[in-house]
């Protein structure tokens, strides 16, 4: 899968690279001095390298744990996310970071160590009060863990600190390190769907909805917090018959009871991400439809955006509580 | 399109005769074309490396969706001569800047790294091709065109055990010719993904007939360019019909377009 590797010169020694560069034995190996020379020039194309992204393994120096988003938590005061990968495996055709990256390959920072230094050091500034981590914002938090081992690594640091809440965000059915270890009752497992229709038309290599749905189920069992996450939605003729489809697909395998949270949020974009997806892939349905501005976002126009939130809101009330369904707007 | 840039006359020679090229007539560099190919004798050095792949491509159309190759020979302490390589790395010996050619496709060949240097490299201190084009090249071509469409290849023309006193003419011809077949594979490769990158920035199918039926300022024909291929990606039907023909203007015209647009549904489907 993976036949081209660059190699920061200083993590060339890493104890970890080492081990990914066993993994892939045939793999051409390159070295660099600092990732961005291959990350970040301009001159490249997403869509052509997403073909055969090769893998950066780097040092991450600063910037390692973030404020989130605005609207991106779900009502702590003290949000962070951090990035122990840059790009996914995946291909989500509304994917933000094929308009935020110039490069598809998959950077992976092994300092693994350094990014627990830094969560800890937020988790003693929050002086007790909950802080809540997420991961996955700059990748898929599991699809790769078979060979980073990343969430393996950081899980006994959660479970140290309780008052640090721990969301992982997937479409991903590698779970195999979360059914190896005790559940975390401050850790959430969030996984996103999309109807199956949206999924085999946008979701390109991501596992199929029933696959997705199996995975929660055996975490629920062994006693997992589970999230789930219909965000994007996206509009489309039929948007109400295969929500409700999906829906009620998930209800009847979950235990809607043990459920952490539910969000939702209509499909947007930053402004100038957008911009990069439409040049990248004017061939593209999802983009070829009226989308608006609307504070540095684009989105579906409000009244299409806020008949598909109460639509999904009031089918949702028949499963799950109104008190753990939340609402994603940045808009 | 693919465009290669040689430095050589002798490495030329072979390319031309394989591929069949024509000279052009006048110019200040030698450029040699068929319609697939087009190629420029550089003569040696970075700056010369430079200055050609410019010439070549004002020359042949300032197009952005062309594929570039430098193909040449180079010198390497432990590989053999006459090895075939594909560079993944680039590093300008005199500036210690670096390039890294995206690797997008099944190699024909072995990789490696490259440094470009001012003077021939005898003691071939690191581990990698020795050149004296790649860099110039490389950095200008990458001005008119993607990364991932420009790649140098690289026969072994000198190791420890084989100077560079011992390169001419003839056997810098036979190196080459031997290494056809790699550089015909790359070349189609090239010329595939230049295709690909092309029919994503390609016009949409009914463009050409709005323009000659209506006169479109410039910001309408953005408009008109962004309507139809929103109705490309959603409709394989045609949105010509008889009553928008009819239309007096153009703006009436993107007016009757957007409206079937909304009236599109948006239907997406497990098939
Ligand atoms: S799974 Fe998430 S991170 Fe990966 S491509 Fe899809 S949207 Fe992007």
């Amino acid at each position: 899968m993976i036949r081209t590797i660059y190699i920061e010169r200083e993590v060339a020694d890493h104890s970890r690279t080492r081990k990914i560069c066993d993994k892939f034995a045939d793999a051409v190996k390159i070295q660099c001095e600092r990732y961005g020379e291959v990350f970040n020039p301009k001159a490249q194309n997403f869509r052509l390298q997403k073909r055969r992204p090769a893998l950066v393994l780097a040092r991450k120096h600063n910037g390692m744990v973030l404020k989130t988003p605005e609207g991106y938590g779900i009502g702590d005061n003290h949000n962070y996310y951090f990035s122990h990968m840059l790009n996914c495996i995946y291909d989500c055709r509304y994917c933000f970071l094929q308009g935020m990256y110039r490069s598809a390959h998959y950077v992976l920072f092994v300092n693994y160590e350094d990014f627990e230094t830094a969560i800890v050091s937020k988790i003693s500034e929050a002086n007790g009060e909950t802080i809540s981590f997420f991961s996955g914002y700059d990748c898929d938090s599991l699809a790769l863990e078979p060979i980073t081992g990343f969430v393996e690594h950081v899980l006994p640091l959660f479970a140290r600190y309780r008052n640090a809440f721990f969301e992982l965000r997937t479409k991903s059915t590698q779970v195999r390190s979360l059914l190896r270890t005790e559940p975390l009752p401050n850790c959430v497992v969030a996984f996103s769907f999309t109807p199956q229709e949206i999924s085999a038309a946008l979701e390109n290599n991501v596992p199929p909805v029933a696959k997705r749905v199996d995975t929660m189920v055996r975490l629920q069992r062994q006693g997992w917090r589970l999230g789930l996450r219909f965000d994007p939605m996206i509009y489309h003729q039929d948007y109400q018959a295969h929500y409700r489809r999906l829906f009620s697909d998930l209800f009847q395998r979950l235990d809607a009871e043990r459920l952490h949270s539910v969000t939702l949020g209509a499909f947007r974009l930053p402004a100038p991400y957008h911009r990069n997806l439409l040049r990248l892939y004017p061939d593209e349905r999802l983009f070829a439809t009226t989308l608006e501005p609307s504070n540095g976002m684009v989105s579906y126009k409000a009244p299409i955006r806020d008949e598909m939130i109460a639509f999904c809101e009031q089918e949702l009330q028949r499963y799950v509580a109104p008190d753990i369904c939340f609402s994603c707007s940045t808009l | 399109m693919v465009h290669f840039v040689v430095a050589l006359q002798a490495e030329a020679k072979p390319l031309m005769d394989h591929f069949g090229l024509r000279r052009r007539t006048g110019g200040a560099f030698p450029v040699f074309e068929n319609e697939h190919v087009a190629l420029i004798v550089s003569g040696m050095g970075k700056v010369a490396a430079a200055a050609a792949t410019g010439y070549l491509h004002a020359q042949t159309g300032n197009r952005a969706c062309r594929a570039w190759l430098n193909i040449g020979i180079a010198g390497h302490g432990r590989r053999a001569i006459g090895d075939g390589v594909l560079v993944h790395k680039i590093t300008d010996q005199i500036t210690g800047r670096s390039w890294y050619p995206p690797l997008t496709f099944e190699l024909p060949c072995a990789s490696d790294d490259l440094i470009s240097v001012d003077e021939p490299e005898t003691k071939y201190r690191k581990n990698g091709l020795y050149d004296m084009e790649a860099a110039g090249f490389y950095a200008t071509a990458c001005r008119f065109t993607t990364a991932e469409l420009v790649h140098c290849y690289k026969v072994v023309s000198d190791n420890l055990a084989s100077s560079t006193g011992d390169i001419n003419a003839r056997n810098v011809r036979a190196l080459i010719e031997k290494r056809l077949d790699a550089i015909d594979i790359l070349t189609q490769t090239l010329r595939a993904l230049a295709a690909r990158l092309a029919e994503f920035q390609s016009d949409p199918r009914e463009l050409a007939r709005f323009l000659k039926h209506w006169r479109f300022t410039v910001s309408e024909q953005h408009q008109l360019r962004r309507l139809l291929l929103h109705w490309q990606a959603r409709s394989a039907e045609t949105v010509w019909s008889d009553e928008l023909a009819a239309l007096p203007s153009a703006n009436k015209a993107l007016r009757h377009l957007n409206r079937e647009l909304d009236a599109l549904p948006i239907e997406y489907s497990c098939t």
